[in-house]
């Protein structure tokens, strides 16, 4: 079995990091958000 | 548009060919790679004629084929450049990264065009970076004027503004700063293919070239993203003079960073935190034999003297200081500075007290980086000029990097960059000013460099393969995130290049009090004098303008700190030249209401009969140049009066109105 296969979890942690930290990035730039939304008449 | 482009080829080639011509003559040359040379040959030619034009300004003044031949005789370098490469980049294997990178640049480019054909808007850009050149290219000579901050800086960016206004007008300027925005875009490209593969290297580019801090400052007259070609280029130059087979390339290579790091320091005063890093690891990073490293300093400071020295001993000549006003009571200023007490104190309540939202200690300058993506908007302007998600998002490769490659780390080529990025960081974080994201871009793309390496050689490496997909993903988030705000920023300029608005419109639409403009061009005469505090208006207005600035300047004392003298102010003023004074509150006598402008309190201390009759403008004050497009404007009035120094006496001070 290949080592990569033996260690999905390590794939799995990788994910929810990446998702847990740009939700962060985009809860910070909500008000940059708005603007946008704003700009685009969607707001 | 024509004498715009032409304009732009004269200033390109002659980057090109003097940077060429300097490092053949130091014969660094043959020591890069074929990729990297003329991207190399462009910061350093960059840096030259930053360098020459001031004395050739001085010497010649604004005669426009003078300039253009000087251009051509720079550009007269590149002749004779052997394309010979010294050793293959790495190849390139996936095309996926590749063409992702080429999508994001192309569009990145495209907006970058946008912002480079329109007129200015930038807030810092229409107050003094385009407002100095311009003035000088009208007055025929560079001339100091002592106010702190926006004028009494280091300019050696600014100066190669100069040839760039003068032959090529607002268009050529705006077309040069665009386009030097995306030389440090190719530099990095150029570097980073000594390390990495073309998908990798493309990819840390568009990164780079979409970072929020960037797409802000790198079509305006803002110098931290041209500072970059100060910084980066070290990443050749410091293994370089540390490694180097002979001396006498050792030598060559210090002289090189020293004159790029003086560069640095002479367009920004932190870059002399540049100079003392570089310098440091110049010096110890290898330091034996004594000889050699005693012999890297002298060149490296020789190089930072030619290129560094210029702004300081002209802040020095004029004011006492050389690093005007930082040094205010240390050393004697000369009278003519109009430099006191008062203004010291109500600059360092207003800069240097704020500092930034993270305390000075230990645990602030570790915790910095993080602190700042996460708990903006404050007063480092992470909010809207920051460095983007991409440390963060690599954070736990980063650490899993540093640990698993610890013992290469040590002998990688990168690390005398990394070392002294770190501790420009350390000085800056403890020393500087004011703790703005942005005054630290020039570093970051040594960082992102670094990082960009750290993280390919990880993505490899069979035990973390299982974490790939989600790297992708967080690339995919950062570079979707970064091209949305590039194209948000951007919006503006795209709307004026396909809609109906005219010049004035669209600037009335960007720039904040910009109705203002008309008004004063159409009421004043070339010989009036108008006091005014109104900066985004500066390069706009035709007429000549005293700029009234409370803690900048004391040619006319308007500082909070110091007690309030009409009579004093009234003298200020008539000897200024002043004909006209511009202010936000009619001058009244029953509108103490208003009472926090003091320009109005010292103005309602005089004698009535000082003033004309007042003539009212009202204009959009806008909080930001891409909020505004939404419609988030307040209007504001403005009140203009003519000063009837006839009929003014000191102290007389009646009731009634002007």
């Amino acid at each position: 079995m290949k080592k990569t296969q033996k260690r999905p979890l390590l794939g799995w942690a990788a994910w929810i990091w990446i998702a847990g930290a740009s939700l962060a990035f985009l809860w910070q730039f909500r008000r940059h958000m708005e603007t946008a939304l704003n700009l685009l008449g969607l707001a | 548009m024509t004498l715009a482009l032409a304009s732009l080829f004269l200033m390109m080639t002659a980057a090109l060919g003097l940077g060429t011509a300097i490092l053949k003559g130091l014969g660094l040359l043959p020591l890069m790679r074929t990729g990297e040379r003329l991207p190399m040959a462009f910061a350093v030619g960059f840096c030259g004629i930053g360098v020459i034009w001031f004395p050739l300004f001085q010497a010649l003044g604004p005669n426009v084929p003078l300039h253009a031949g000087c251009l051509v005789l720079c550009a007269c370098g590149l002749f004779g450049v052997k394309t010979g490469g010294k050793g293959p980049a790495p190849a390139g294997r996936g095309w996926m990264l590749t063409a992702l990178a080429i999508a994001v640049l192309l569009i990145a480019f495209g907006l970058d065009l946008a912002e480079a054909i329109v007129p200015p808007s930038d807030a810092d850009s229409t107050s003094y970076h385009f407002v100095l050149p311009k003035r000088f290219w009208e007055a025929g000579v560079i001339t100091f004027e002592p106010i702190a901050v926006n004028a009494a800086i280091p300019l050696l960016v600014h100066m190669t503004y100069l040839p760039a206004y003068g032959l090529g007008g607002e268009l050529g300027l705006t077309l040069w700063c665009g386009t030097v925005g995306w030389m440090v875009a190719w530099l990095f490209y150029a570097l980073a293919r000594r390390h990495l593969e073309r998908g990798p290297a493309l990819v840390a580019t568009a990164l780079l070239a979409t970072t929020p801090a960037v797409i802000y400052g790198a079509g305006t007259g803002q110098v931290e993203v041209k500072s970059i070609l100060f910084t980066l280029p070290l990443v050749l130059a410091l293994p370089g003079a540390l490694r180097a087979q002979s001396p006498r390339d050792a030598l060559a290579w210090a002289l090189l960073a020293g004159f790029l790091a003086g560069g640095f320091a002479a367009s920004k005063y932190t870059g002399l935190f540049w100079v003392a890093a570089a310098g440091t690891v110049i010096t110890l990073g290898r330091p034996l034999p004594l000889s050699l490293a005693a012999g890297r300093a002298i060149a490296f400071g020789l190089g930072a003297l030619v290129s560094g020295a210029t702004w300081y001993a002209w802040n020095y000549v004029h004011t006492g200081d050389p690093l005007f006003p930082s040094l205010y009571g240390l050393l004697p200023y000369l009278p003519e500075t109009h430099w006191n007490d008062f203004l010291a104190a109500g600059l360092e309540e207003r800069l240097i007290a704020p500092g930034g939202a993270v305390p000075r200690t230990l645990w602030g300058l570790i915790g910095y980086p993080l602190i700042i993506l996460l708990s903006s908007p404050g007063p480092n302007d992470a909010g809207r000029t920051g460095l983007g998600p991409v440390m963060w998002l690599a954070l736990p490769w980063l650490i899993a990097g540093f640990w698993i490659f610890r013992d290469r780390i040590v002998r990688h080529p990168l690390l005398p960059a990394l070392v002294a990025a770190l501790l420009f960081y350390g000085l800056w974080y403890n020393l500087g000013i004011q703790q703005k994201v942005r005054h630290f871009l020039a570093l970051y793309p040594i960082g992102l460099l670094v990082v960009a390496v750290l993280i390919t050689r990880l993505s490899i490496r069979p035990a973390l393969a299982a974490t790939k997909p989600a790297l992708f993903g967080g690339l995919l988030f950062a570079l979707t995130a970064q091209l949305a705000a590039h194209g948000l920023i951007t919006l503006g300029p795209i709307r004026y290049l396909f809609g109906t608005l005219d010049r004035e419109s669209y600037l009335e639409t960007v720039v904040p009090q910009f109705g203002l403009v008309d008004r004063l061009n159409k009421d004043l005469d070339v010989n009036d004098r108008v006091i005014f505090d109104v900066r985004p208006i500066r390069y706009f207005l035709e007429r000549p303008q005293l700029y009234a600035d409370p803690d900048f300047q004391g040619r006319l004392l308007l500082s909070a700190k110091a007690p309030e003298d009409t009579d004093l102010f009234l003298n200020q003023a008539r000897a200024a030249g002043a004909t006209h004074v511009l202010v936000e509150w009619p001058i009244i006598a029953d509108n103490f209401e208003h009472k926090e402008s003091r320009l109005v309190r010292l103005l309602l201390g005089a004698d009535p009969a000082c003033f004309g009759p007042g003539t009212e403008t009202v204009v959009r004050d806008l909080g930001s140049r891409t909020e505004s497009l939404a419609g988030r404007y307040s209007p504001f009035t403005y009140y203009l009066y003519a000063f009837r120094w006839d009929h003014c006496r000191p102290g007389a001070k009646d009731d009634g109105n002007p």
